[in-house]
C-alpha cells in the first residue's frame, strides 16, 4: 500500500471542481430516476391502466437506455463531455416538464422510453468516467468512485424528497419540480463548471507531478500502452474488452435481478416488506462505504485485484442468500453483497480507461455498459420464469454465485501489468507492482 | 441509506420502494413541508455553492494553476 510515486498535494486541483460537479448532475439524474417506481402509482390511477403497463413502460425505457449507452459514449469521444453532458441535461430537464402535463399514457410512455431513457443515458456513467479519465490518472479510481456513489447520494437525498412533494403536490407538481432542479441546477453546473480536458485550463491531470510530463501523447495528457487503442473497434481483437465485458454482464445480471425480485424473493419466505426494505437499506449505506474504498483502494493496487475480489465477495453473498435460512439470509446477504454492489462500476471503467486509453473511452464503456444494461434485463425475466417453474429463487441465487465466481476469475485474468498504461514507462504505484 | 442503489437505468421495484419510503418516514418524523424546505434548499444551494467556488478557483488559477 506504497503511495503514489510524486504523488502532489491535490487539494486545489480544479479536477476536484469537475468531480464535485458531476457527482452533483449523476446525483439528480440518478436520484430522479430511481424515483421512478414512486409514480408507478399515481399514473396507473390517473390514467387506468394496469401496473404491468407502466412497469412496461419503465421495462422498454431500461432497453432504450443500454442501446443508447455507446452512442452516447461515441459522441463523448467527438465533441467531448461538456457538450454531451449539458445537451443530455437540457433535453431531459426539458422532457420531464413536458412528462409533467402528459395527457395520457401513450405520450407518457413516448416521452420516458424514447426521450427520457435516452437523454438521461448522455448524463450518467458512460460520459461522466469517460470524462473523468482525461482529469484524473493516479486518482482515477478515487475520482470515478465519488463521481459513481453520486448516485446512491442522489437516491437517499431525492426520492425522499420526491415522496413527500408526492404527498403534498401530485405527480404532475413533483414532476415540475424534478424539471426545474435539472434546468436550473444540474444544467449550469454543466455549462459552468466542467471543462473537457485539464489543458482548457492550462493544467495538467491529477494537478501534475512527476510522471505528468512523460510522454503526453494524446488528448488528456495520457500516455500509451501496448493496447492503446486509436481506432475503437481495434479492441474487440483484444482479450481484456472480453474479459471486462463478460464480467459486466454477470454484473447487471446480479443486480437487476436482486433489485427487481427482493420483495418478492422475501414474501415467499415469509419475510414482511418492512424487513426486506431494512435489509435492502443496509445493503445501500454498505454499498456507499464499498465503492468508495474499491476506488481508493484500487489506486494503490492492481485494479483487476480489486475488481475479482469485488465480484468473488458478491458471489458470497448469493451463497449466503441461498443456502441460510431466508430470515437470516437476507441480513447476511446485506452486508456481504451490500459492499461489493456499486464498486464494479469505477473499477471497469478506469481499467478500461487505462487499457485502451481515453480516446476512444467514452464508446468502450458504453459499450460495456450496453451488455450490463442487457444482461440485466434478460436476468430479470429468467429469474422470473425460474421462480414460476421451480417455485423456489434458490436456483437463480446458486446460479448468480456460479456466474460471480467466473465473473471474478475472468477480471482477475485481465494480464493489467502487462496491457494497462498504469505500468507503462514511469513506476506510477511502488504498492501496485506486485500481484499481477 | 434507504434506497436501493441504481446501476445505471435499472427499473427499480415499486414495491420496494414504497417499503423503504414508509420505512424512512418512521425513522425521520419531519412533516412533508418540513423536510420538503430541508432538503430543496440542499439540493438548490449545492449547484449554487459550486458555480461559485469554481468561478472563484479559475478566477485565481493563474496564481493556484498556472
Amino acid at each position: 500500500m506504497a503511495k503514489l510515486a510524486g504523488d502532489p498535494s491535490t487539494s486545489r486541483f480544479y479536477g476536484w471542481y469537475v468531480v464535485a460537479a458531476v457527482f452533483f448532475v449523476s446525483a439528480v439524474a440518478i436520484g430522479t430516476r430511481q424515483a421512478f417506481g414512486l409514480f408507478v402509482g399515481p399514473w396507473a390511477e390517473e390514467f387506468g391502466v394496469s401496473v404491468v403497463v407502466i412497469s412496461a413502460v419503465s421495462s422498454a425505457g431500461w432497453v432504450v437506455n443500454g442501446l443508447a449507452q455507446p452512442v452516447v459514449g461515441r459522441l463523448t469521444d467527438r465533441f467531448g463531455g461538456r457538450v454531451v453532458m449539458s445537451t443530455g441535461m437540457a433535453v431531459l430537464g426539458s422532457a420531464t416538464l413536458l412528462l409533467a402535463a402528459s395527457p395520457n399514457i401513450w405520450v407518457l410512455a413516448f416521452l420516458h422510453v424514447v426521450v427520457i431513457s435516452f437523454a438521461i443515458s448522455g448524463v450518467m456513467f458512460t460520459p461522466s468516467t469517460a470524462l473523468i479519465a482525461r482529469w484524473f490518472r493516479r486518482r482515477r479510481g478515487t475520482a470515478m468512485s465519488i463521481v459513481t456513489s453520486g448516485g446512491s447520494i442522489g437516491g437517499i437525498v431525492l426520492v425522499p424528497l420526491l415522496a413527500y412533494l408526492l404527498i403534498l403536490g401530485g405527480w404532475r407538481v413533483t414532476l415540475v419540480a424534478v424539471g426545474a432542479v435539472m434546468l436550473a441546477g444540474a444544467l449550469p453546473v454543466l455549462l459552468f463548471v466542467i471543462r473537457d480536458n485539464p489543458e482548457d485550463l492550462g493544467l495538467e491531470p491529477d494537478g501534475g507531478g512527476a510522471d505528468a510530463r512523460l510522454d503526453l501523447s494524446q488528448a488528456g495528457g495520457q500516455r500509451r500502452g501496448p493496447l492503446t487503442a486509436d481506432r475503437w473497434p481495434q479492441c474487440f481483437r483484444s482479450a481484456p474488452l472480453w474479459l471486462l465485458g463478460t464480467s459486466y454482464v454477470v454484473c447487471g445480471v446480479t443486480t437487476a435481478m436482486v433489485g427487481t425480485h427482493y420483495i418478492p424473493f422475501a414474501t415467499s419466505e415469509g419475510i414482511s416488506t418492512g424487513v426486506a426494505a431494512l435489509a435492502f437499506a443496509l445493503l445501500s449505506f454498505l454499498n456507499l462505504v464499498g465503492v468508495l474504498g474499491a476506488g481508493w483502494l484500487s489506486d494503490r493496487m492492481p485494479r483487476k485485484n480489486i475488481l475479482a475480489t469485488v465480484y468473488w465477495v458478491r458471489g458470497i453473498g448469493f451463497v449466503l442468500l441461498a443456502v441460510l435460512p431466508a430470515g437470516i439470509g437476507i441480513w447476511a446477504f446485506a452486508v456481504v453483497a451490500g459492499i461489493s454492489w456499486l464498486a464494479t462500476v469505477p473499477l471497469t471503467s478506469a481499467l478500461a480507461s487505462e487499457i485502451y486509453g481515453v480516446k476512444n473511452i467514452g464508446i468502450i464503456v458504453g459499450l460495456l455498459t450496453m451488455v450490463h444494461q442487457l444482461g440485466g434485463a434478460a436476468a430479470v425475466l429468467l429469474a422470473g420464469v425460474s421462480f414460476a417453474v421451480l417455485g423456489s429463487y434458490t436456483p437463480a441465487f446458486a446460479g448468480s454465485a456460479a456466474l460471480l465466481v467466473a465473473a471474478g476469475t475472468a477480471s482477475y485474468m485481465v494480464r493489467e501489468r502487462t496491457v494497462s498504461v498504469r505500468y507503462a514507462g514511469a513506476p506510477l504505484a511502488a504498492g501496485a507492482e506486485a500481484g499481477d | 441509506m434507504l434506497v436501493p442503489p441504481l446501476h445505471h437505468s435499472e427499473p427499480t421495484d415499486p414495491e420496494l420502494l414504497d417499503a423503504i419510503v414508509r420505512k424512512l418516514s418512521e425513522i425521520v418524523t419531519l412533516e412533508p413541508t418540513a423536510a420538503i424546505v430541508l432538503l430543496g434548499l440542499l439540493v438548490a444551494g449545492v449547484p449554487l455553492l459550486l458555480v461559485l467556488l469554481a468561478a472563484r478557483h479559475r478566477g485565481a488559477s493563474g496564481r493556484d494553476d498556472g
